[in-house]
């Protein structure tokens, strides 16, 4: 199965939070997914077998993975975009 | 968990005068700690973290700031809020090149990673109502202030 992974400056509580509704996004959409919320520090680790990076801090390293914009996720600004992204790379 | 409940009316601080956020954090921990709600380690916690990891947000009609620490620095739950006499420089949680002039700071104390997802949920969903968010701008003290969260927040939101 797909693996999502969502990371956040201090993985307590927007990473999961994005990933909760990335979650539910997906199972409305009828789009499996591994969607897991990550410690940054240890998302070089996660990245080589995640497929979809959903990134909410604005670091400036770029991944061979892509990689959407979590916070959209987060205040439902721009979220269309970033979910029909999201199940084209996934489907 | 009545996520409402998380605001408290002697949490609330409006017209705070500071010169930068930083100042603000200092201001704002003090009275935190001073309550018990955190840690003695909390205000450098949250000044550090916000250095590396800024959480100034752009929401539809306002641009917010959340700021908070590991769950080390909190004795007890709670969202306290602070709105300044005038807007300070916050920088953007998606783009650390950006920042953002913000006059409303939401301050979160989390526990339980888990069970508080739902806080971050609770206020994304408080800011999308615009009659919650327009009750906040028009708010002139804390009792105004306290009555804009609550109103809203009658079982529907959650």
């Amino acid at each position: 199965m797909k693996r999502v992974i969502v990371a956040c400056g201090s993985g307590v509580a927007t990473s999961q939070t994005v990933a909760l509704k990335v979650q539910k996004i997906l199972s409305e959409n009828k789009v499996k997914a591994n969607v897991e919320a990550v410690d940054i520090k240890s998302l070089d680790q996660y990245i080589p077998h995640s497929d979809v990076y959903i990134a909410i801090t604005g670091g400036t390293k770029s991944y061979n993975i892509p990689t959407l914009n979590g916070i959209a996720f987060l205040t439902g600004m721009g979220m269309e975009e970033e979910t029909d992204q999201l199940i084209k790379i996934l489907k | 968990m009545q996520c409402n409940q998380l605001f408290q009316q002697n949490l609330l601080y409006y017209n705070i005068d500071s010169q930068n956020i930083y100042q603000l954090f200092e201001k704002i921990g003090s009275l935190l700690i001073a309550s018990e709600y955190v840690e003695p380690t909390f205000t450098t916690a949250l000044i550090e973290r916000e250095k590396h990891f800024p959480t100034g947000l752009q929401l539809e009609g306002i641009t917010i700031a959340i700021p908070h620490t590991d769950v080390e620095h909190i004795r007890e739950p709670f969202i306290a809020a602070a709105k300044t006499t005038e807007p300070l420089k916050v920088g953007d949680m998606g783009n650390t090149d950006n920042q953002f002039d913000v006059s409303y700071f939401f301050f979160l104390g989390i526990t339980e990673p888990e069970e508080q997802v739902e806080v971050l949920q609770y206020l994304m969903n408080l800011f999308s109502d615009k009659r919650f968010v327009n009750a906040l701008k028009a708010a002139s003290n804390e009792s105004e202030l306290y009555e804009a969260i609550q109103n809203p927040v009658r079982s529907e939101v959650l």
